[in-house]
């Protein structure tokens, strides 16, 4: 495949536009053909955020297809499940376990999934439930959980790590490199750790 | 050699500095204009064109402004064209709209430095109010039009097209679409070009506008610049040979999706669009037999391409919304998407924006919506004032469009329904084009009440400044004009301000001005809470041993304040969200149906009775009955806030103080009594067929039970106006208020007058029609399109007291003895009873005992300082002479010849306290006693009969399954009241009813 897709789903204020930024650049610095859009409409106003990062060689236009996503990257829970069609059956889903809950306008509707674990069943080839809040909270700034997500995803994704850390260098506000390097850090940390978990296993 | 080293370092270091950047089509277009050396960016904020003025500000050496206005944005371009520099203007599409006279006129002038519109078009609208497509808007001003696809292109014609401006002596329309404007890609850079300034040089004929110079003008442009603009297009056309059987034209944005779909067809990618090169296409169709268009929007291209004589095939892409890959191949190749093969997702929860926790938005719509106004509302965050459950907006059109609509609605309205007209509006948009609007009230002898939401920042688009903010685009200190200034000076006399953290004071305020009659201006003045990270103190929470969950607060729309599952309906709040703004403080009056308490008091105050009625009914649609029967929280002495609100009323409204003191407390509204006053001021001045719902709907909904919750979800259904069946398995109709609740208490005209309302509304009742008996669920749904099931709870608690064996008479639900009672049956109480229980039912049953003549004491296990009855009526019970014995709890009942003789008692005292904090009573050991008795009552709680559930859908475990909507998991059934939450007063079965008449209607409207 000459192009790798990446939908990143979130609620606005999460800072997954920042994320999106940090992604495209890290691409872009390791070599690769990168496009990205972001479509922030009033999604300021606590509404659902999603971006998109495509690589390589053939991407042309920003935009992903439902169904052709290979990773799906979600910053809560529910804008998990609700992009859950964007992902390729062989994709992979990175997921902050954080679940912010909707206006309770919306909830009188429908129900905020208990578990969106059997949801994501035949969706796609793995589900990442990354601890990114928690584990933001213990750097002491909840507002770096996306940058531990993007930790999380960076196994997955071929980048070196100078890639990735001159991108988050650049991208984010200059008090906070330190801390958000921590915290994708931990969070690629985080995924190596669970891994040698489940090789013991 | 270090020469040579220090040159290659310094080209290495060149080389960094024009490293390609990942760039937004937005700042792409920033650097092309600043590497053309422009001297001036003007425009007005407006996605998705916003960042690129931002980011223009910020690459430095041009000056940038934020406009008022889109027209002035341009006209400050031309001026600095005019002068010799190179100048950019930048809108959204609509914002042309707003700039299309001085477009047309620069059209015919031309331009001295180069002159570059850009327009941020937004197919799809992700953010707009249409998706007009302005390539349009070329050939009407007849001058060129450029189409980047990419940010790198997007740099490159942003550039070249200063050039272009100045090599053609005309301004240049560059059109960037959402996808382009947000997406990123990488993008070379170049060097600022100097010297650009060209001298000023004064030439009336092309800069004075007269007809004569027009004429000359236009003839120009007819016959020199056109043709010298299809020789320049010819230059920006890039051609891709391919193989493919079809081959396409396109540009912009498509061109990307044409290239992913086919990626081997031949792809004419036009850059100039208006006018087209002509040879080009010509020699383009000529080499390729199956020719077709691809374009967003509107058959521009196409239309353009045909003119030339090209046979162009037509194909089925949509003329709305924005093209994508799928949709190319599926229209072209007729390729569908094979099904996936996979369970839909089910329904989830949609996360649409909302105004922020603690917005000071809220107020005026939360006045909106409580006085009932017609709002013409306008562009900005606050048109989320729309959204339900704040409804608070009925037309919102354009930028500053909302004082002069309300002007013209108010022309045409009776007077009744123009009073209730205002505008409401935000600084930007006042600054923007809503003080034309307001000239045109105060000259054309209007009475318009306007509402200026002044945030002090351009809000929606993130946060850009306007001349009221403070600062401009280069965040330097700016003038801060004064918006009431402003409307003053505009000639409003009645200008006033509001706190937008006082709601009932931000309602008053704005009330008295819809009902004056000249034109006012209202300004809700505090920062914007998520610009400024506002926070007005700690998180708040519930109190859960005092909330009713009347669910009042809920009608804010906060984000922060949450009712799930979770906690069965009861509103908590997220305290990462909250910053503590007391909106929902205010709100909160402790109410059981969630009237609104402070509005209904100062409409009482102002003798506006039928307002305050219609405001009632809004909550409780049965003010007599509630008046009289509910245990009136509303009177405790503090409100959530914390405040004694009796005493602000008290100080607000003396007169009221003394029309409706209660007798306990003379200093005091008791708002019980004004409550029952409206109730009855309605029975004998309204005519109870004039509330019939003003549009009627085809779909019916059965509702089980006419207890006060399914009496409430009958009237609300029935006024969003479905067909509503009432069945009852008792004679009359209302539940417990008939066959429970005594007349001495209710009496029977008042709950006839309230329930007459109702069928003269169009409520069909049947009583004598018991579910499990007379008709089944399965019947019901099968005849209606909803089921409300609120049928209350009605069997006595069983609990076993030793002795009470079979077969025993003298011993029995006290619930039972009432309906007795309340049919006139004959009952052989004997002298003395007993009645175990402490809320309203065992005083229910107390009172109606001491009216059959008998001896009655009740014995409650607690303090009767904790008795869930009303005080008043353990007042009225001790009065007539009924004997109250706290802390007592029966032990054993004594039977002579199978009928109850005695009892054996037992003593109390508090233990720890429980879950709700209330001192669970422990036995005393040792302090048994034996009393005579005739007959024991048990009123000690009721439970729902849900035998008629068995074998169906409906979970019933003790109470029926419910989502905190009242819908339960089977299909189109729903249930409220005692069966279903078991709050047990009426006033809260009555807000159960209400809530559940607003999960069926959605139900129903989304079918």
């Amino acid at each position: 495949m000459s192009v790798t897709n990446i939908v990143l789903a979130g609620v606005g204020g999460q800072g997954s536009v920042l994320a999106t930024k940090v992604l495209g650049r890290a691409a872009s610095n390791a070599g690769l053909r990168v496009v990205t859009s972001e479509l922030h409409g009033m999604s300021q106003r606590g509404g659902t955020v999603i971006t998109t990062v495509r690589y390589g060689s053939e991407a042309w236009s920003p935009a992903i297809p439902q169904g052709e996503a290979d990773y799906l990257v979600a910053f809560e829970q529910l804008e998990a499940a609700r992009h859950l069609d964007w992902l390729r059956p062989c994709g992979v889903l990175i997921m902050n376990d954080q679940r912010i809950r909707p206006t309770s306008e919306s909830l009188r509707r429908a129900a905020y999934p208990e578990d969106i674990g059997p949801l994501t069943d035949g969706r796609c080839r793995e589900c990442v439930e990354v601890p990114a809040l928690a584990i933001a909270k213990s750097l002491g700034n909840p507002r770096l959980a996306s940058s531990v997500v993007l930790g999380a995803l960076s196994l997955y994704l071929e980048f070196p790590e100078d890639a990735w850390l001159g991108a988050i260098g650049a991208s984010v506000p200059p008090a906070t490199v330190q801390d958000n390097i921590e915290a994708f850090l931990l969070g690629a940390a985080w995924r190596r750790a669970r891994e040698r978990a489940v090789l013991a296993f | 050699m270090s020469t040579t080293t220090g040159r290659n370092r310094e080209r290495s270091k060149r080389d960094e500095a024009l490293r390609p950047l990942l760039l937004s089509g937005n700042e792409a277009i920033a650097r092309g204009a600043w590497e053309a050396g422009a001297a001036v960016g003007a425009g007005y904020p407006g996605t998705p064109s916003t960042e690129i003025l931002e980011a223009l500000s910020r690459l430095g050496d041009v000056d940038c402004e934020w406009s008022p206005n889109e027209k002035v944005a341009l006209e400050v371009a031309v001026g600095a064209s005019l002068a010799g520099g190179r100048a950019l203007a930048t809108m959204k599409h609509v914002g042309v709209n707003v700039a299309a006279d001085p477009l047309f006129s620069v059209a015919y002038m031309g331009v001295n430095g180069g002159l570059v519109l850009v327009s941020a078009d937004d197919p799809g609208m992700h953010s707009s109010q249409n998706e007009q497509d302005n390539r349009l808007y070329a050939r009407a001003a007849r001058i060129p039009l450029l189409e980047p696809a990419t940010p790198e292109e997007a740099r490159r014609y942003t550039a070249a097209a200063f050039e272009l401006s100045e090599r053609c002596d005309t301004p240049v329309l560059l059109r960037t679409t959402t996808q382009l404007s947000h997406g990123r890609a990488e993008v070379a850079r170049r060097e600022r070009q100097a010297g650009t300034r060209r001298p000023y040089r004064k030439d009336a004929r092309k800069n004075v506008v007269l007809p004569a110079h027009g004429r000359m003008r236009h003839d120009l442009i007819e016959t020199r610049r056109i043709p010298q603009l299809e020789h320049e297009a010819e230059r920006w056309v890039e051609c891709f040979e391919g193989s493919g059987d079809v081959a396409f034209i396109t540009a912009g944005v498509p061109f990307l999706y044409v290239r992913e779909a086919f990626p081997d067809a031949p792809v004419l990618k036009l850059g100039m669009t208006y006018p087209l090169p002509r040879a080009a296409i010509l020699a383009f169709a000529e080499r390729h037999g199956r020719l077709m268009v691809i374009e967003e929007l509107e058959p521009w291209l196409e239309e353009q391409v045909r003119a030339l004589g090209v046979r162009v095939e037509t194909h089925g892409l949509p003329r709305t919304g924005e093209l994508s890959v799928p949709l190319i191949r599926a229209e072209l190749l007729g390729e569908r998407r094979p099904p996936a093969g996979r369970a839909p997702l089910p329904p989830l929860p949609v996360r649409p924006p909302a105004l922020c926790p603690g917005c000071s938005h809220r107020a005026a719509f939360y006045a909106f919506n409580e006085l009932g106004a017609i709002v013409s509302g306008d562009i900005g965050c606050y048109t989320l004032g729309a959204t339900a459950p704040l409804d608070a907006m009925d037309a919102c059109m354009n930028m500053g469009a909302s004082i002069g609509m309300a002007h013209g609605m108010k022309k045409v309205m009776p007077a009744e329904e123009a009073q209730r007209v205002v505008a409401v509006i935000g600084d930007s948009t006042f600054f923007h084009s809503g003080i034309t609007g307001l000239l045109d009230v105060v000259y054309n002898h209007g009475n318009s009440t306007v509402v200026v939401l002044d945030n002090r920042t351009t809000a929606m688009t993130g946060h850009q400044g306007h001349p009221g903010s403070g600062r401009d685009l280069n965040g330097r200190e700016a003038p801060r004009l004064d918006i009431a200034a402003i409307a003053r000076a505009v000639g409003v006399a009645d200008v006033r301000e509001i706190d937008a953290y006082d709601l009932a004071g931000a309602a008053r305020t704005i009330d008295d001005a819809m009902r004056a009659d000249h034109p006012s201006v209202i300004v809700a003045r505090a920062p914007c809470v998520l610009a400024e990270k506002v926070t007005f103190g700690p998180a708040v929470h519930v109190d859960v041993a005092k909330c009713t969950e009347c669910q009042a607060c809920l009608r804010l729309g906060c984000p922060a304040i949450q009712v799930d599952e979770s906690s069965r309906g009861r509103p908590w709040i997220d305290a990462s969200l909250c910053n503590g703004c007391s909106h929902c403080q205010q709100v909160c009056a402790n109410c059981n149906a969630g009237i609104d308490v402070p509005r209904m008091l100062e409409l009482v105050a102002q003798e506006r009775y039928r307002e305050a009625f219609d405001l009632v009914l809004r909550a409780n649609p049965f003010p007599a009955i509630a008046g009289r029967i509910c245990p009136h929280p509303c009177e405790a002495d503090l409100n959530a806030l914390g405040r004694d609100q009796h005493a602000d009323f008290a100080a607000r409204y003396p007169q009221l103080v003394r029309d409706f003191r209660s007798p306990e407390t003379p200093d005091r509204i008791s708002i019980r009594l004004v409550e029952r006053f409206l109730g009855d001021w309605a029975i004998y001045n309204l005519d109870a067929a004039g509330f019939a719902p003003r549009e009627t709907r085809s779909a019916s909904v059965g509702i089980v039970g006419s207890g006060p919750a399914g009496l409430a979800a009958a009237w609300y259904l029935r006024r969003h106006g479905f067909a509503v069946t009432l069945y009852d398995e008792h004679d009359g109709p209302g539940g417990m208020l008939r066959h429970g609740i005594p007349e001495f208490r209710l009496p029977r005209a008042t709950l006839d007058a309230e329930i007459a309302r109702l069928t003269g509304a169009g409520v069909e009742l049947r009583c004598g029609t018991r579910l499990g008996r007379d008709t089944t669920l399965a019947q019901l749904r099968a005849d209606h399109d909803a089921v409300v099931l609120a049928f209350g709870a009605w069997r006595g608690q069983g609990v076993r007291i030793e002795g009470a064996d079979a077969g025993v008479t003298g011993i029995g639900s006290g619930l039972e003895y009432l309906q007795h009672y309340n049919h006139g049956d004959a009952v052989a109480l004997g002298r003395r009873v007993a009645v175990i229980g402490g809320g309203n039912t065992a005083m229910d049953c107390a009172r109606a005992a001491r009216r059959a003549g008998a001896d009655v004491t009740v014995y409650y296990r607690r303090a009767a300082s904790e008795m869930p009855a009303i005080v008043e009526e353990l007042d009225d019970a001790r009065t007539e002479g009924v004997v109250i014995e706290p802390f007592t709890v029966p032990v054993r009942v004594l039977t002579h010849d199978s009928h109850v003789s005695g009892l054996v008692l037992q003593r109390t005292e508090p233990g720890a306290p429980d879950a709700s904090g209330r001192r669970t009573p422990v036995p005393v050991a040792g302090s048994e006693f034996t009393i005579e008795v005739d007959t024991v009552m048990l009123a000690i709680g009721e439970s729902p009969d849900l035998r008629p559930l068995e074998s169906t859908d409906v979970p019933h475990d003790g109470r029926i399954g419910v989502r905190f909507t009242g819908a339960t998991p089977a299909a189109g059934v729903f249930a409220c009241g005692d069966a279903a939450f078991g709050h047990g007063t009426v006033t809260q079965a009555i807000a159960t009813g209400r809530r559940v008449a607003d999960a069926v209607a959605l139900h129903l409207e989304g079918k």
